[in-house]
């Protein structure tokens, strides 16, 4: 518990880092925030006012204190080019996003470790060799890049599945409950919906889960392949135990810690690669919407994005570690 | 350093290691044509020719050309160019500033040394994507400023290494004989600190080029890296994605590009980790 509290003591005190960071980089950089803030096109009367409403000239520390003041209430501003406060946008985007972070993280966890135990069975074997080069691809492809070449083979030249958006038009989003359109549809009963956003949600999320599914594959079988060499693993085998209750029970069970700490690791870089991914496939979330703000640099937008996936790579850190108690009950926190 | 080299060299052998040797391969090709390319390009990478627009692959234009009539060719080639030369400038502005700050909270010590860490972890604590998203939508859109951006994003990782070298080597013996006989300064750090910390801190950094790659393509791919008329792959890929389905080759050969670029890079590294780490060996 005190170890809990400390954690999150840890959490708060590196987002506020994150925050002087984000300050410091938008108010202190640019040469005048007030007309990054007013837009390219602003009058100098315009400027003046923005300048007044955003207290930009009052000194630097007053300025910082507003800052904070209103990132606490959830207050990040105004979008620029929505012209709504920033904080609704996050809301409607952030649920899309989520969908599509669930079905790749999912997706890479639930295939990268099997394959990597495959990996392991069968090291220095072909099926080895090939599933090594399978995952060197996958680190080494860029997400737009792959995203492109999956809607090429499978929409253009074999139909096989939907380029764009979340679910078919004519049949169009299920009853409103939790913004997840999977689960909604689910809930709802609605089979024809259910089918249509699981076939929307496939390349996009085989697309963002390829690299981290290889990473994890790979920490996976080079985690087993040191259990499998300990004294313990003998053991169980001279005991006369079937291969697979060692490989599961005993191997596996070790060499979850490492495995866990990657798949961490790879949440946050999803967290990044969605961004590409909802651009090429058209995905209404906080991707497309950080895309949009680049192009148009709308600052509080980006920094609000910013912020809340520091805040989401935190919380799935502190997931992390606390599930490395429930995998090997040795670790304490104090 | 010689006999390293050799052990690397022979562990990279085609035989022992083909895939680390098929990376070697890979960068040394890639990097040639990026020397060369300008001597090699059969067209120049920004002239207009619209009356050739969007023509497909041909012996004439071997990846075809694109929606002004480019030739994609001679701008991959020129790309590779520019690639390799942004990586190294972000590789080398990152590592000297994470090796100044590492090597300076380590010696150091004390609160110094703990306010460098958790400026460090501040910085670690998000995607670097989006932050590096942030930092060139701030400096507005160029090249050198996402090339810029990234390293202000990249450095706490090899501030964190530098600082393990230099902490580990600190307390070593033959410092401490360097001391006595009255080393001191500047002397002291380049020659004692720097020079036994750095191996490490310049092989991770190699392996990282890939890394630098895919990040300043995917940064020119939102928009906030190279400019057109450039002929950037990541940029190209941008703007070649709205033909994607009708003239596929105008985004795809310049993808594939950076694809073999970094899978040379991930090859090496893959084969130099299993090297320095027999664990992974397989």
């Amino acid at each position: 518990m005190t170890y809990l509290l400390r954690r999150l003591g840890y959490i708060v005190l590196t987002l506020w880092g994150l925050t002087l960071i984000t300050f410091i980089l938008t108010r202190v950089v640019p040469g005048d925030p007030a007309r990054t803030a007013a837009g390219p096109q602003a009058r100098q009367e315009q400027i003046e006012q923005v300048r007044k409403m955003y207290g930009l000239d009052k000194p630097l520390w007053i300025q910082y204190g507003i800052y904070m003041r209103n990132l606490i209430r959830g207050d990040f501003g105004k979008s620029l080019w929505s012209k709504r406060p920033v904080i609704e946008d996050l809301k409607a985007y952030f649920i899309p996003t989520m969908e599509l972070g669930l079905a790749a993280g999912l997706m890479f966890f639930c295939l990268g470790v099997p394959l990597g135990i495959l990996s392991a069975v069968y090291r220095n074997r072909l099926l080895d060799h090939f599933l090594r080069f399978f995952s060197l691809v996958g680190v080494s492809f860029p997400v737009f890049i792959l995203g492109l070449v999956l809607q090429l083979v499978f929409y253009k030249l074999l139909g096989w599945f939907p380029a764009n958006g979340r679910i078919d038009p004519f049949i169009g989003p299920p009853r409103n409950i939790t913004g997840f359109y999977v689960l909604d549809s689910l809930l709802a009963g609605n089979w024809r919906s259910l089918l249509s956003s699981l076939h929307h949600l496939f390349l996009p999320a085989v697309t963002l889960a390829y690299g981290s599914l290889a990473v994890v594959s790979r920490m996976t079988r080079a985690s087993l392949l040191e259990v499998l060499s300990q004294d313990y693993v003998r053991t169980a085998r001279a005991k006369g135990l079937v291969e697979r209750a060692v490989l599961l029970k005993h191997a596996l069970r070790n060499a979850l810690i490492p495995i866990l700490t990657i798949t961490g690791l790879q949440i946050g870089s999803l967290l990044g690669g969605v961004v590409l991914v909802e651009i090429i496939f058209s995905w209404p979330g906080l991707g497309t919407y950080a895309y949009t703000a680049v192009t148009v640099l709308d600052v509080n937008a980006i920094m609000a994005i910013t912020i809340v996936t520091g805040i989401l790579y935190a919380g799935i850190n502190l997931i992390v570690d606390l599930l490395y108690t429930v995998v090997d009950p040795r670790i304490r926190y104090r | 350093m010689r006999e390293k080299l050799h052990a690397i060299w022979k562990f990279l052998r085609p035989s022992k290691n083909p895939l680390g040797f098929l990376g070697v391969v890979l960068i040394t090709f890639i990097s040639l044509l990026a020397i060369i390319a300008p001597y090699i390009a059969p067209y120049s990478p920004y002239k207009v020719n619209l009356a050739r627009r969007l023509h497909p692959p041909s012996w004439q234009h071997l990846f075809g050309t694109d929606e002004l009539g480019r030739d994609i060719f001679s701008r991959v080639l020129v790309g590779a160019r520019i690639s390799l030369q942004s990586a190294i400038v972000i590789i080398g502005l990152s590592l000297s500033l994470g090796t100044i700050i590492g090597a300076f909270g380590a010696l150091a010590g004390g609160w110094i040394d703990d306010v460098l860490m958790r400026l460090t972890d501040a910085f670690l604590a998000f995607p670097y994507l989006i932050f590096a998203m942030l930092v060139s939508a701030v400096l507005g859109p160029s090249l050198s400023n996402a090339m810029l951006a990234i390293s202000v994003t990249w450095w706490p990782w090899y501030a964190r290494l530098a600082r393990g070298q230099i902490l580990s080597v600190k307390n070593q013996l033959y410092v401490e004989a360097a001391r006595a006989i009255g080393v001191g300064g500047m002397r002291l750090f380049f020659s004692y600190f720097l020079r036994n910390a750095l191996s490490p801190l310049v092989v991770q950094a190699t392996l990282d080029v890939g890394y630098a790659i895919l990040l300043t393509s995917s940064l020119s791919f939102v928009g906030l890296g190279a400019q057109p008329p450039t002929p950037e792959w990541g940029r190209m890929v941008a703007d070649g994605r709205q033909y994607l389905l009708s003239y596929w080759w105008v985004p795809i050969f310049p993808g594939l590009a950076i694809f073999i670029t970094v899978l040379g890079f991930n090859l090496v590294g893959d084969a130099i980790r299993d090297f320095t780490d027999p664990r992974m060996r397989g």
